[in-house]
């Protein structure tokens, strides 16, 4: 459905996009994971056409997207990361205009809109001005409006940026939806729950790059069935870089002031590894546990944390 | 689709009329505001200088009257008079040198003494489009109080020729005095009819004719100040290029139709209500300006207006297709439309500037703009007159309008 081959995008120096290659498949909810500026919005940017790519190439059902047209255009759908939507226009008058964009019929229009007036429960508020939405109204009308003409390819920028977690449960069983009825989706998101629940495929963007991408227990094996363990106190550096020496398998994967990272195979107990660090004169404020995820991955492919 | 585009920012204006009225009217309030503050008055600067040539064949203390009455109180804000001798008159007209060329015969003081009729004979310079129209008005005003003077004044003319006779000189200012006070006098008694006896031959060095009226005065300057009136408007429904580009409206209008579209739209909305702002103007300051105009002549306008809002309408899309930013572009844009309003004669007419302003004027769009409107409103221009005019906007369009879409593409796509 979607081919990226070594698509490339810089701004002056900074390369945002570095000779990414993807393919996402017909009906496949795919995912794009990765933290803020890792370069997803400029990816999707490419995609849709808003950007030129400086090389690569990008098609849409073995059609080019660089040289555009309308016809490549009908195709997709796009839901920007941010709100794109007339403030002074209601949530019909919103669907109704970009709907007939991509030349839908009066009849078609109306019963699209109906559609996704109760896919998105803003059915009640149809008819105030979008300028009187919460934020969280706002994000769902955003995102029918992004698929008001049923596009075989669905572009998703973090749509559940900023909402509470009902609503948020409501989006994601709406892009199910969507993807059940044969919608191919790019979904991108810097949270690792929604990849692991909602992506058939996911790929770990930083940095312009991929840094890894397959279904989600491929994803995994890079960390393989190891926890994370987060110990945040008191402590001298010596004494947590020798911690290993005294617990087989235990990795130190990074340390900072008072914060130490170290990763445990699931087999080990977490029990055994708390008494060492308590004999070795440990003073614990927290220690944060985490079970084998995406977000374990992330950690060890970048040394970082995503943000939550 | 761009219909769909234009009547997505038709109904967004609906939704807030007030804002959008303001601006559609904008150049109505301009036109009329500056018309008050420029029109004709009693007293006050004006903004029309007339070059006065004054050929005086008589060298009398009648013609000195005439040369000195324009340079009163009440008329030198207006007038620059030159004397001319006798004979050198039509060359330096022939040459543009004035807006108006006024002749005293010979005999014309003498003939006024003697209550004999007089002509004098006024040759309007066919280039400058009210300067002579001024001149004309004035020396008919002049005439009439010369008429009423000689019949009103029996008595004083008793003196004078009494003086004249006995040689001793009158001076300058007493004679200017006296023409004043007696005037002043004159125009108090109005209603007393007088037969004339000095006639006005008026003639233009070319021979177009025009017609002449106070109402003319407004219509002169109503067209520069409308021209410059309608850039500012345009230019702020212009403003929309930034701000769908800030509501990210512009994202999704890029997503579904591509810049093209977009840009077309844009300018076809702010041409389109571009128009409704010309029709208000015309409209309301016609009848309030007492501007006469036939229906063909209404007709011309509305047709040229299509080509000048058209010429307008891409220079504003070009200054903001350059732009980066909103920012940037409300800053450049004001000083580009006063530029070449400025440099087209909205405000100062282009006969008080140097010739060379004057030649470099033609790059202006807004000169263009403002010499045709002028030409239909005041000389009853056909389109046929104005038809360098018209090529020269729409050429102003279509030239600006590529390349104003392929900026504005490039600026979005890198
Ligand atoms: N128009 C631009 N001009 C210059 N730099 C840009 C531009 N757009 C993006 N960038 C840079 O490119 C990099 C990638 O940005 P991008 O918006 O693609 O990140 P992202 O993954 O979408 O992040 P976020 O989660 O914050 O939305 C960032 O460093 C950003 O600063
Ligand atoms: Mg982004």
């Amino acid at each position: 459905m979607l081919q990226i081959t070594d698509l490339t995008k810089r701004f002056k120096d900074l390369t945002a996009v570095d000779r990414i290659s993807f393919q996402v498949n017909p009906g496949e909810i795919f995912g794009f994971l990765g933290p803020n500026g890792a370069g997803k919005t400029t990816t999707i940017n490419c995609i849709c056409g808003l950007l030129k790519p400086d090389s690569g190439a990008i098609t849409i059902d073995g059609q080019d997207v660089v040289a555009g047209g309308d016809q490549v255009r009908k195709m997709l759908g796009v839901v920007p990361q941010e709100v794109a939507l007339y403030e002074e226009f209601n949530a019909i008058e919103n669907l109704q205009f970009w709907g007939g964009l991509y030349g839908l019929k009066r009849s078609q229009l109306k019963s699209r809109v109906d559609t996704l007036l109760e896919l998105t429960g803003l059915k009640d508020r149809a008819k105030d001005a979008v300028s009187t939405y919460s934020g969280g109204m706002k994000r769902r009308l955003n995102m029918a409006a992004g698929m008001i003409h049923q596009p075989k390819l669905l572009l998703l920028d973090e749509p559940t940026v900023g909402i509470d977690p009902q609503a948020r449960h409501q989006m994601l069983d709406t892009v199910r939806h969507v993807a059940g009825q044969g919608t191919t989706i790019l979904y991108t998101t810097h949270y690792m729950d929604e990849a692991e629940t909602l992506c058939d495929r996911i790929a770990i963007i930083d940095h312009g790059r991929i840094l890894a991408m397959g279904i989600q227990t491929e994803i995994q094996q890079i960390v393989g069935e190891n926890r994370l363990l987060k110990v945040t106190g008191a402590f001298e550096k010596s004494t947590a870089e020798s911690l290993p020496q005294k617990m087989k398998d235990l990795v130190l994967l990074s340390i900072q002031e008072n914060e130490v990272l170290y990763s445990l195979p699931i087999k080990q107990t977490t029990g055994a590894f708390l008494e060492i660090l308590m004999k070795s004169g440990f003073e614990i404020d927290h220690l944060a546990i985490k079970e084998p995820s995406l977000d374990s991955v992330f950690i060890k492919l970048t040394g970082r944390e995503l943000r939550d | 689709m761009i219909w769909k585009l234009i009547q997505k920012d038709i109904r967004r204006r609906i939704k807030q009329p007030a804002g959008y009225l303001i601006l559609v009217a904008m150049p109505l309030l301009f036109a009329l505001l500056i018309g008050l503050v420029f029109g004709p008055k009693e007293s006050g600067e004006s903004l029309i200088r007339v070059k006065m040539l004054i050929e005086d064949r008589d060298d009398s203390f009648a013609s000195h009257f005439i040369a000195n009455a324009f340079g009163n109180e009440e008329l030198q804000n207006m007038f620059d008079v030159s004397v001319a001798d006798s004979g050198a008159g039509r060359p330096l007209m022939d040459q543009g040198r004035a807006s108006a060329l006024l002749i005293i015969p010979q005999g014309f003081g003498d003939s006024l003494i003697h209550q004999n009729n007089v002509a004098l004979t006024l040759i309007k310079n066919p280039s400058e489009a009210f300067a002579p129209k001024i001149a004309e008005e004035t020396i008919q005003i002049l005439a009439e109080g010369g008429d009423r003077l000689v019949s009103m004044a029996e008595g004083p003319l008793t003196t004078i020729r009494r003086r004249l006779d006995s040689d001793t000189e009158i001076s300058e200012p007493e004679i200017a005095l006296m023409g004043i006070q007696l005037y002043r006098m004159i125009r108090k008694v109005d209603n007393i009819l007088f037969p004339p006896l000095i006639t006005i031959n008026t003639s233009t060095s070319d021979d177009s004719e025009e017609g002449s009226d106070l109402s003319s005065l407004y219509a002169y300057i109503l067209c520069g100040v409308l021209v410059m009136a309608l850039l500012f408007s345009l230019e702020v429904l212009s403003r929309d290029f930034f701000l769908e580009q800030e509501n990210h409206t512009l994202t999704r209008q890029r997503v579904a139709t591509g810049i093209a579209r977009f840009v077309l739209a844009k300018m076809g909305f702010v041409y389109l209500s571009g128009l409704i702002s010309f029709v208000l103007v015309w409209m309301i300051a016609i009848p309030l300006f007492g501007i006469s105009l036939s229906l063909i002549q209404v007709g011309r306008m509305a047709l040229f207006s299509l080509v000048l809002m058209a010429g307008l309408n891409g220079v504003i899309t070009m200054i903001y297709a350059l732009a980066k930013n909103r920012n940037q572009g409300q800053s450049i844009a004001p000083a580009v439309i006063l530029g070449f309003s400025m440099l087209g004669g909205a405000m100062v007419p282009l006969e008080n500037f140097p010739p060379f302003i004057r030649q470099i004027s033609v790059v202006s769009p807004v000169y263009w703009g403002i010499d045709a409107l002028r030409k239909i409103t005041l000389a009853d221009a056909s389109l046929r007159d104005i038809s360098t005019h018209i090529a020269i906007l729409t050429a102003v369009a279509v030239l600006l309008l590529i390349p104003s879409i392929i900026f504005q593409q490039r600026k979005f796509r890198s």
